[in-house]
């Protein structure tokens, strides 16, 4: 059978997703900010899994857009098979307008366009940051703008670079996982001490959550006694075969029809984050 | 070694999968543990004679029918194998009951391991090991598994050997530019795994 071009998302996906009762729409009131201040950065990091990283930079990026704030993102890892760009599969779109540079966006039914800026180099510039071209028509104030940081898998990207405002730390609950996730939450609160992460725990196969949990409590417990990190837990991300299918066939798991655990728990996890940055809370 | 009666006599038992059933049996109700399957995996990409579970703890079972070399590899590429398809094989096999995200023990039972290897094991291996001797007991209708376990020294290798394997997993995980010296991070490995 001939291949036919799809016609796009259908009405019941995208109407299931605006309508999801985590936020009304329109989310908390934008702060006021000045045209030229700059935008919010946000690094996502995953210490085991740069496909689970990618799912996550993209679903905080959608529930950011769903809120109605200005979401961009900037992958770090753009020369790999595991950027942001083939997780978006069918959602992608070549921008109009001022983006020349042969960009993609994200575009959906209402939300404002998500672009996606490949890195250059794998540092993150706040100063490369502020030369982006905005999302949607320019109606965003650069202040009020999200910057996904989709982070380069090696410890040289925290360790290099200008600092984010806020870093969301993935890890699985094995040791080597979370012994990396450790080693980031030291980088970044050696480089700046005080600075504001927070942890998500990816569970496994059943693993129930109250687990991920007690884990959490004794990372962040070791962390408080040996530095200055202060880490606010969004949350267990369940891993199963939505998760798996989601990756696979480039379909976001934001987006699925199907009511997984996977799908709820990345959701509750976005949510969490949004509602913590943009009300101005510290961990 | 839990003595088998005295009327008991040797039995030679040639068929591996004999002997398998009867380590299965013995794991079952000795270790306690739950098994999730038998015969994963091949001798190419890594073999599990027995997959089992106690309270959380994944036993790789292996069970030497000829060579203790080859029974040794096979644990190791079985475990290698484990380790890289874990959540896949925990989609698939595991449940509530028989989670296989928990630690992990390789069990290698022999007929006639090498003497010392239970000095040498524990000093080139940051797995947890245990090494039980068998013997097969009996007729081919009622066939007995005797089973000892053979006490590892573990001090065999020492505090320096330790501290290597801590800079291989900083280097493996790519970490050296956090810092972190080998006492924080035996630190935090002991924080996480405390009750």
């Amino acid at each position: 059978m001939r291949d036919r071009p799809r016609l796009g998302r259908g009405l019941k996906d995208v109407s299931r997703y605006f309508l999801a009762d985590s936020h009304p729409r329109g989310g908390p009131d934008p702060v006021p900010t000045s045209e030229d201040a700059r935008p919010i950065s946000v690094f996502v990091f995953h210490a085991s899994s740069p496909e689970v990283q990618s799912l996550l930079t993209l679903a905080l990026a959608m529930e950011t857009a769903r809120l109605g704030r200005g979401a961009l993102i900037w992958d770090g890892m753009a020369q790999g098979a595991q950027g942001v760009k083939r997780l978006a599969g069918g959602l992608l779109a070549r921008p109009g307008g001022r983006d020349k540079g042969g960009g993609c966006c994200i575009r959906l039914y209402g939300l404002g366009a998500i672009p996606i800026h490949d890195a250059a180099c794998p540092v993150w510039s706040q100063a490369e940051a502020s030369c982006l071209d905005l999302p949607g028509d320019g109606d965003t104030a650069r202040g009020e703008l999200l910057v996904f940081v989709n982070a380069s898998p090696d410890m040289g990207f925290f360790t290099r670079g200008d600092l984010p405002d806020h870093t969301v730390i993935a890890a699985r609950t094995d040791e080597r996982s979370l012994l990396k996730a450790y080693a980031c939450m030291r980088v970044m609160d050696r480089r700046a001490p005080g600075s504001r992460m927070y942890l998500v725990l990816e569970a496994h196969g059943g693993e129930p959550a109250n687990q991920c949990d007690r884990t959490f409590e004794k990372l962040a417990s070791f962390a408080r006694e040996n530095s200055k990190a202060a880490i606010a837990y969004l949350g267990c991300l369940i891993a199963d075969d939505e998760t798996a299918r989601s990756i696979h066939e480039a379909d976001p798991l934001a987006l699925m029809m199907s009511q997984s655990p996977a799908g709820a728990s990345l959701r509750g996890v976005c949510s969490r984050f949004l509602d913590l940055v943009l009300a101005g809370e510290t961990p | 070694m839990s003595p088998p009666p005295r009327t008991l006599p040797p039995l030679v038992v040639t068929d591996p999968a004999e002997v398998s059933r009867l380590c299965a049996r013995w794991i079952t109700d000795v270790l306690g543990c739950t098994i999730v399957d038998f015969g994963i995996g091949n001798r190419f990409i890594g073999s599990i004679d027995v997959l089992a579970v106690s309270h959380d703890v994944v036993h790789l079972v292996t069970v030497d029918t000829g060579s203790f070399a080859d029974a040794l590899l096979g644990a190791f590429t079985g475990y290698w194998w484990f380790v890289e398809n874990r959540a896949f094989l925990d989609r698939i096999y595991g449940s509530e009951d028989t989670p296989l995200m928990g630690d992990v023990v390789l069990v290698i039972l022999s007929r006639d391991p090498p003497r010392g290897i239970q000095r040498i094991l524990p000093s080139l291996l940051k797995v947890k090991l245990r090494l039980f001797r068998y013997a097969t007991m009996g007729t081919a209708e009622e066939p007995f598994l005797c089973v000892e376990e053979l006490t590892l020294d573990e001090d065999s290798g020492g505090e320096t050997h330790e501290a290597g394997d801590v800079e291989a997993l900083v280097r493996e995980l790519g970490i050296e530019e956090a810092g972190l010296d080998g006492d924080e991070i035996r630190r935090l490995i002991a924080a996480l795994r405390a009750a």
